[in-house]
């Protein structure tokens, strides 16, 4: 029993160091130049992790600033977007894509241009307009981010990857009357965004492990070690 | 041989020119056929030569002379020096009056005297209604009345108009009211570019429709009250009323329609429906006496305008921007013409006024952003305040000599209170707006010197130079955020790009030189030519800039080197050359008894207008164009068949990034028939269907998403209207 247990534990904190191998956690810093509400720009910074070998992204949350609701000496408003909803990989770009909602649901665009109501494309055709337009009160007032990971996330993007960068800001602060903030690109979308924001840079850095994080690695590395002195013993 | 059969004197009365020197006048004769073809009062002018006219609403075009527009132009009112209350001039002067109320129109192309107002340096319009009518004799009662309509295709225009007047010798007693409205005109060939921009209104607009260009629910109502208590001495009395429930503007980022809080969906706002936009009120008073040392004028009036704008739903639908304003203008004008001698007359005298202005936008929304939650004030209790003097001496040398010499002072006081935007989002623009000293005080010098030569009956000259001085406006002086979006909606020239003020202009001063030849047979009525030419050298002009990159972040170099894009402009003094020429001229070609005659009539201007700080083209100057007309004048008929032709605007404004235009030539067909107690015009204008850009129509801005730089396509123009058949019937009783 009492091996049993310890078996156990061990492969539960090894599988979490596993995980850990697989997934490697990492933040990002995406910006969008926006010309209408100089000094500020629209910035995302987050995190997620990227698992190199199934090129599959997790966990991809962070804040996304509100430009113009921005005081030139600060305060400006961040919203958290804490849902990842969609992610896929890009062969000809050579890296994945990912996107942060505000919502638990992609619902952002007017879907009456078609479209799937969230995406860059989408937006652009939809001229911006939020989803439920035009009833105000039907604007679930969702908000996202879509980042781009090149398939070594550490190395710079090329201006090919930055041009497909995009945001949408549809909560109340990131209105314009019916139509909400965006940020694309013309070689990205064929149109910069409705304030002519577009994308400027991304910038992915390794993250530096909380405390707790190490904590685990070192009790699942004393776990694994127990086991292998008790293996060895017996 | 029979005594001779003694006949009645015959008295003959000749005598020089007593037209001011430098005026062109139009009768309400001349009035009739133009009033057919459109209910926009400044367009009653485009036959004078050297006029024409910038594309704006469907009532409110604004008048152009030799170059210079708007409020460089002395516009007056029967009398009145209206004002446009609007950041895009949407309520200019002419839109005040209904083109079935003018009865005459004045035009000073080249110098105006000084006696005819001060602070403008472009020129004078004049327009009149109708002076009362007192009848002849006591036992008598003078009664008139006067109901017209009209009908235009192009467009589906309509409108009424009644004039009902009554009068003894001493009371004379006088109600008028019009109303017309017009849906969007129709242009003949496509000019939108492709998108999904112009898919955002509420409605599928046609390819063809020039979206945001009709209006509805215009009224005009006046009541006059005339007393005549001698002979020599008038009295008159007028209240003037102007509603309009909505016109829209397509080379406008905004419309005048009128908006209110949505209660059923708080921080929103909907169109309220029939309800006026704009409210014009006027009241004037008006005396006119002849004493025995002379005549004196005086007058007295107020102006209010209650002004509303918002995005109308052809441009996008469930999206607003309440915009409002309200002002209010108080002048007064007291002249005296004292005759020295036969030949010295001495007009002196003194005019002013006082304007007050609120510029306020309503918040949208309820969380802090572009449009929360603070009215955002773009000129807070704005003021302008002139007073001027003036002497001027009028001589009659002889029967060939006239001269004409004045001298006017003025001075002008503006100011703006502190302002604030719609959160603290515009802290930093409205931090630095407040800080400045903004009261300005302007001094303004006029000199004018003119000389008309009569050598015979057949031909006359007139030269003249000039110093004119004008003050800058409010809103060339204190919109104040560089947001674009607030800064795109200030801007009365229609060219789509977003204007910041400036407290640091200074008044403008032009030295004009200008000289005309008018040859023609005795009578006037064979043949006639008329040849001017002017130049205007413009100190101080004010002219546009990219807006500086030390003034905000967004004043960047995006904005700066942009090319083919809507920028940022701010208001700057420069230096400018405006010069050209006019010609008109008519001959009679053929007549026969039972036939009539047949006239040639032809028109045609030129003028050039540069920077001469930058090297840049001046904006909207209107290419050289003509118009040639054969004419033909029976007892009851008028048949005019009309070439007009505009040479393409090549030459344009790179700092405003402004729209070539090609060249085009119209056809328009005129017929009227006139009887003692009636008149019916039919008009077939652009008969052949011609597609063509407007010159001086602006940029098309009437449908899509307006309120950013990038929201509509750069690069269309506002295009002219296909073909369109006019009848209009007036009857007098």
């Amino acid at each position: 029993m009492n091996r049993f247990l310890n078996f156990g534990v061990a492969l539960a904190l090894s599988a979490g160091m596993t995980v850990a191998h697989a997934a490697t956690s990492y933040d990002v810093v995406t910006t969008w130049y926006e010309p209408d509400t100089q000094p500020n720009n629209t910035i995302f910074t987050g995190s997620f992790d990227y698992d190199a070998a199934t090129r599959t992204v997790t966990n991809l949350q962070g804040q996304l600033s509100e430009s113009m609701t921005g005081m030139m000496g600060g305060g400006m408003t961040w919203l958290s977007l804490d849902h990842q909803l969609v992610s896929w990989y890009d062969a000809a770009l050579g890296g994945t894509f990912a996107a942060a909602f505000r919502n638990a649901s992609t619902n952002t665009f007017w879907t009456g241009a078609g479209g799937n109501g969230w995406s860059p494309a989408s937006g652009v055709a939809a001229g911006g307009v939020y989803y439920g337009f035009p009833s105000a009160g039907n604007n679930p007032g969702n908000a996202y981010a879509l980042i781009f990971i090149p398939d070594d996330p550490l190395a710079a993007l090329t201006q090919a990857q930055i041009n497909k960068l995009a945001y949408a800001d549809c909560a109340a602060g990131g209105m314009m009357g019916a139509v909400c903030m965006t940020g694309t690109s013309v070689a990205g979308y064929g149109a910069e965004g409705t304030m002519s924001g577009y994308p400027l840079s991304q910038t992915i850095t390794a993250a530096v492990p909380e405390p707790e994080t190490w904590g685990l690695m070192l009790a699942g590395l004393t776990a694994i070690g127990a086991i292998a002195r008790r293996r060895r013993a017996i | 041989m029979p005594a001779p059969t003694p006949l009645a004197p015959i008295r003959v009365e000749g005598a020089r020119d007593e037209s001011p020197v430098g005026v062109t006048t139009l009768p309400s004769s001349a009035l009739d056929a133009l009033r057919s073809s459109s209910s926009d009062t400044a367009r009653l002018l485009e036959g004078i030569p050297g006029v024409s006219t910038y594309g704006a609403g469907g009532i409110s075009s604004l008048p152009s002379i030799r170059g210079l527009a708007d409020e460089r132009l002395k516009i007056t009112v029967d009398g009145m020096d209206l004002m446009s209350a609007c950041p895009n001039h949407m309520n200019p002067a002419l839109s005040l009056i209904d083109p079935s109320k003018v009865e005459t129109v004045a035009v000073y192309a080249g110098i105006t005297p000084v006696s005819e107002g001060g602070d403008s340096i472009g020129g004078a319009i004049q327009i009149r209604s109708a002076r009362p009518k007192f009848a002849a004799s006591d036992n008598e009662t003078l009664t008139e009345a006067k109901v017209g309509t009209f009908f235009r295709s192009n467009g589906n225009a309509r409108g009424h108009s009644v004039d009902l007047s009554i009068a003894s010798t001493q009371l004379s007693v006088r109600y008028s009211e019009s109303a017309s409205e017009s849906d969007n005109y129709r242009t003949a060939g496509d000019f939108k570019k492709e998108g999904f921009w112009k898919q955002l209104g509420q409605r599928p607009v046609a390819e063809r429709e020039v979206a945001s260009s009709g209006y509805a629910g215009s009224k005009n109502r006046e009541v006059g009250l005339g007393l005549a208590w001698s002979s020599n001495s008038v009295l008159h009395l007028t209240y003037s009323e102007q509603k309009l429930d909505y016109q829209g503007f397509p080379n406008q980022r905004m419309d005048m329609i009128f908006s209110r809080p949505d209660p059923a969906n708080p921080g929103n706002y909907v169109i309220a429906e029939n309800t006026p936009s704009n409210v014009n009120r006027t009241i004037n008073l008006r005396y006119l006496g002849q004493h025995a040392w002379g005549e004196l004028e005086a007058r007295l009036f107020r102006q209010t305008v209650a002004h509303h704008m918002d995005l109308n739903q052809d441009r996008f639908f469930g999206m607003f921007m309440p915009m409002k304003s309200d002002a209010s203008t108080l002048g007064g004008l007291l002249k005296a013409s004292i005759p020295l001698s036969p030949e010295h007359l001495l007009r002196i005298g003194t005019d002013f006024q006082q304007y007050r202005l609120d510029d306020w936008w309503p918040p949208i929304g309820l969380a802090p952003g572009a449009m929360c939650c603070d009215d955002f004030q773009n000129i807070r209790n704005g003021k302008r305040d002139r007073i001027g003097v003036f002497t001027e001496l009028e001589t009659g040398w002889n029967a060939a000599w006239l001269t004409l010499f004045g001298i006017r002072g003025g001075l002008v006081h503006s100011d703006a209170d502190r302002v604030q935007g719609y959160s603290n989002f515009y802290a930093a623009d409205a931090a630095r707006f407040n800080q400045r000293d903004r009261s300005r005080n302007d001094t303004h010098l006029d000199l004018t010197a003119l000389v008309r030569y009569t050598p015979d009956a057949r031909q006359s000259y007139e030269a003249g130079i000039a110093r004119k001085t004008r003050s800058p406006s409010l809103y060339e002086r204190y919109p104040w955020s560089t947001f674009p979006m607030a800064a795109l909606m200030n801007n009365f020239v229609g060219d789509g790009n977003a204007y910041l003020g400036n407290p640091h202009l200074k008044p403008e001063v032009a030295y004009t030189a200008s000289a005309s030849a008018h040859w023609h047979d005795e009578g006037k009525e064979r043949w006639d030519f008329k040849l001017s030419g002017h130049a205007t050298y413009v100190d101080d002009y004010i002219d546009a800039q990219r807006c500086p990159r030390a003034l905000s972040a967004q004043c960047n170099a995006l904005n700066s080197n942009a090319d083919d894009r809507y920028v940022i402009l701010q208001y700057v003094n420069q230096r400018a050359m405006l010069q050209g020429v006019d010609l008109s001229g008519s001959t009679l070609i053929a007549q026969h008894a039972d036939i009539g005659k047949l006239y040639l009539n032809g028109m045609a201007s030129y003028v050039d207008g540069r920077n001469l700080s930058t090297g840049d083209k001046l904006y909207h100057i209107m290419p050289l164009n003509a118009k040639i007309a054969l004419e033909h004048r029976s007892q009851r008929w008028t048949n005019t068949l009309e070439v007009h032709s505009v040479s393409a605007k090549d030459e344009v404004s790179r700092v405003r990034n402004e729209v070539q235009t090609p060249g085009y030539t119209l056809l328009n067909l005129r017929s009227s028939f006139a009887w003692k107690n009636g008149r019916l015009d039919l008009a077939l204008e652009n008969a052949l269907n011609k597609f063509y850009l407007l010159p001086l129509g602006g940029a098309y801005l009437g449908q899509g998403n307006s309120m950013t730089t990038a929201g509509i396509p750069w690069g269309m123009s506002v295009p002219g209207r296909a073909r369109s058949l006019n009848v209009a019937l007036n009857l007098s009783f």
